[in-house]
């Protein structure tokens, strides 16, 4: 956006809806100032939150809180360049726009931050091609919540365990491991980049994520064999 | 595209599961999001100073590469050390070393330059 001295009239915006928002960033081209306005409402009512979800969720794995605020600056931007993408889905109440936009803003910064891990270059090179927006749009349906404290303290205690090298091939691969897919693939990209960036080859790299994943699972047998689950089928 | 080598046939699909689970998502869905929302209540984070001001993300300095912190591998310093010492042979993991540190500075370098020409 241009630096022009917006009119002072953010706070006439913040009883909008995110769709209303949204709706007026589209329309920047038409009436800029207006354009400037809502978007400040829409930062300040999210970002808050998204630093949060985006530092918890990939800080270690992006470099920390720099890694992570590059990471919200640039799905902002996404989002602002892409506003007009957003689909309310026929959702009026103002909350559940609310909780509907994050989810948006997430699977933005989700996908930027899988492409950074890609190693494509960083995020100020990289832009998401139209088929990704197309998937982004789409709210996925919420698998069944199947958290349990116990539980993921105990493999968390587990992850920690490990050393450097190995906590970062589980964190990084495991962002591409879907629930409940029997067919689990790690695309070659990933595998050779992560190999790449760890200067070792793919090979090790399957090798450092199997003794990790055996370290992991011998410590739950040894601390807690009930949540250790079952052994590979015969 | 995926390699066969990259399916993870023999790995125990529980321990998967469970290492998914513990890991932090960014929520992706109305449903997550709330659940990060009531569980964020309590625990309210500083903002770095870059993200306070809403236009100040488009004025961003660009940053060579947001990356991930590898730590530094022992066996490849100590080689490194004493073929510094001794002139001797580089493993072929020192030579890729070297490699990635060349490109990341020439990278470096570069984006420099087009900061300030």
């Amino acid at each position: 956006m241009e630096s022009k001295p917006a009119r002072d009239g953010a706070a006439e915006m913040t009883d909008e809806t995110d769709a209303d928002l949204l709706v007026y960033l589209a329309m920047a081209d038409t009436d800029l100032d207006c354009a400037r306005m809502a978007w400040e409402t829409f930062y300040r009512r999210h970002v808050d939150y998204l630093y949060a979800v985006c530092l918890r969720a990939y800080g270690t794995i992006l470099g920390g809180e720099a890694g992570a605020a590059d990471l919200v600056a640039e799905t902002f931007k996404r989002a602002y360049e892409h506003a007009g993408t957003f689909d309310a889905a026929g959702v009026t109440d103002a909350q559940q726009q609310l909780l509907r936009t994050r989810g948006w803003l997430g699977r933005i910064a989700q996908r930027l931050a899988m492409d950074v891990l890609r190693g494509r270059g960083g995020l100020k090179a990289h832009s998401l091609d139209a088929d990704q927006w197309q998937q982004i749009a789409a709210e996925p349906p919420t698998l069944p919540a199947a958290r349990d404290d116990e539980r993921i303290a105990m493999v968390r205690r587990a992850i920690e365990s490990l050393n450097a090298k190995e906590q970062t091939v589980i964190r990084v691969t495991f962002q591409w491991y879907r629930p409940g897919d029997a067919n689990q693939r790690l695309p070659n990209d990933v595998c050779e980049d992560l190999a790449t960036a760890l200067g070792t080859t793919s090979e090790n790299l399957r090798q450092i994520r199997r003794r990790a994943l055996k370290k992991i699972e011998v410590f739950l047998r040894a601390n807690a064999p009930h949540l250790a689950g079952r052994s590979k089928a015969p | 595209m995926t390699d066969h080598r990259n399916r993870p046939s023999d790995e125990n699909p529980a321990i998967c599961e469970a290492i998914h689970a513990a890991m932090e998502h960014v929520p992706v869905t109305a449903d997550q999001a709330k659940q990060a929302g009531k569980s964020l209540a309590d625990h309210a984070l500083p903002l770095p100073a870059e993200l306070k001001e809403p236009k100040a993300i488009f004025n961003r300095p660009a940053r060579t590469a947001t990356v991930i912190p590898f730590p530094s591998v022992p066996e490849v310093d100590a080689t490194l050390a004493r073929a510094a010492r001794e002139a001797g042979h580089l493993k072929q993991e020192v030579h890729e070393q070297m490699r990635r540190d060349r490109h990341a500075a020439e990278e470096e370098q570069r984006t420099n330059k087009r900061e300030n020409p």
